[in-house]
C-alpha cells in the first residue's frame, strides 16, 4: 500500500527543488508562464500541502501511540494491559472490541455532530497543558463520560440488549451511567500493582 | 519588432521586489521541509512543530508572495 507520508514528503521535496530553481532565477517569472508557474509554486501547492499536512497530523493524532507518547499517559497505557477483563480499556483493547491502533480515541472521542472538531480542540488543550502549562496531580475528564460514546457501538447488539433490557431507557437518556455498573476502569493509581496479560506484544 | 526584455520592470526578477520574492520561496520552503520532517515522527511535539513552526513559516512566506505580486500590481 502507498504510504501518504512518503507521497506527501516526494511532494514537499519537488516543491522545494522548484522553489529554489525560483530562488536562483528569479528572472524566470519575467515571462507570463513565468508567472503563473511562480504562483502555482508559491501559492497552490504551499496551501495545499499544509492542508495535507494538518490533516494527516490530526490523523496520527487519533492513534494510541500518539496518545501513550506523553509521559502522563503512561498508566492508562499499562491499563490497557491488565489481567483482569473487569477493567474496561483492558477487556475493550484485548479482545479487540476497538481498533487497537486507535483505542483511545474510539472511547474518547464524542460521537455527535460535531464531535471529531470537539475531541481535537480538546487534543490541542491537552498538548499546551503538557508542554506549556501545568499537567495536574490528578487527571479527570473534562465532564462525566456519557453512555452515547459506549452506545455508538453497543446499541443493538445481542449481547447488550439481552443484559440492558430492563434499563434501556435510563441508559439512552444518560439517567443511568454505564460506569455506575462498570465502574472498573483505568485505575492509574494502582496500575503498576496491578497483574499484566502478557499475551499481545506487537 | 523589438526583443522582449527578459526582465520586466515590474517582475520580482527586478528591484525592491527579488529580495522579498526570493525571501517568500525560503520560507516556504523552510517550512516544507520541516514538515516533511515532522510528517514522519507521530508524536504530541512534532505535531506542535507543526503548527507553531513548519506552518507560521508557510504561511509567512506565501502571504509575503501575495503582498509582493499585490505591490507589483499597483506598482506597475
Amino acid at each position: 500500500m502507498l504510504n501518504v507520508n512518503l507521497i506527501l514528503s516526494a511532494l514537499i521535496l519537488v516543491t522545494v527543488g522548484l522553489l529554489g530553481v525560483f530562488v536562483m532565477r528569479p528572472s524566470l517569472t519575467a515571462a507570463r508562464g513565468g508567472k503563473v508557474l511562480a504562483f502555482v509554486i508559491l501559492f497552490l501547492l504551499p496551501t495545499v500541502m499544509l492542508w495535507a499536512g494538518t490533516s494527516l497530523h490530526l490523523e496520527h493524532a487519533k492513534s494510541t501511540e500518539f496518545c501513550l507518547s506523553c509521559h502522563v499517559m503512561e498508566p492508562y497505557g499499562k491499563s490497557l494491559m491488565l489481567e483482569d477483563l473487569g477493567h474496561l480499556p483492558a477487556s475493550h483493547y484485548q479482545q479487540n472490541h476497538l481498533p487497537r491502533d486507535g483505542a483511545c480515541y474510539a472511547c474518547h472521542t464524542s460521537y455527535t455532530m460535531f464531535g471529531g472538531v470537539k475531541s481535537k480542540m480538546k487534543g490541542l488543550q491537552h498538548l499546551y497543558v503538557n508542554y506549556l502549562g501545568t499537567v495536574p496531580e490528578k487527571i479527570e475528564l473534562y465532564e462525566p463520560f456519557r453512555n452515547l460514546e459506549c452506545l455508538h457501538c453497543h446499541r443493538g447488539a445481542r449481547g447488550f440488549v439481552e443484559a440492558h433490557e430492563d434499563m434501556k431507557g435510563e441508559l439512552e437518556t444518560n439517567e443511568t451511567s454505564c460506569l455506575e455498573c462498570h465502574d472498573q476502569v483505568h485505575s492509574a493509581h494502582e496500575v503498576d500493582q496491578l497483574e499484566k496479560w502478557q499475551g499481545a506484544a506487537e | 519588432m523589438s526583443p522582449v526584455s527578459p526582465v520586466s520592470p515590474v517582475s520580482p526578477a527586478s528591484g525592491p521586489f527579488r529580495a522579498r520574492f526570493q525571501l517568500a520561496a525560503v520560507l516556504i520552503a523552510a517550512g516544507l521541509l520541516l514538515e516533511a520532517v515532522t510528517l514522519s515522527w507521530s508524536h504530541p511535539f512534532s505535531f506542535m512543530v507543526f503548527i507553531g513552526v513548519s506552518g507560521t513559516l508557510v504561511l509567512a512566506g506565501v502571504i509575503l508572495y501575495l503582498w509582493t505580486v499585490v505591490s507589483q500590481a499597483s506598482g506597475s
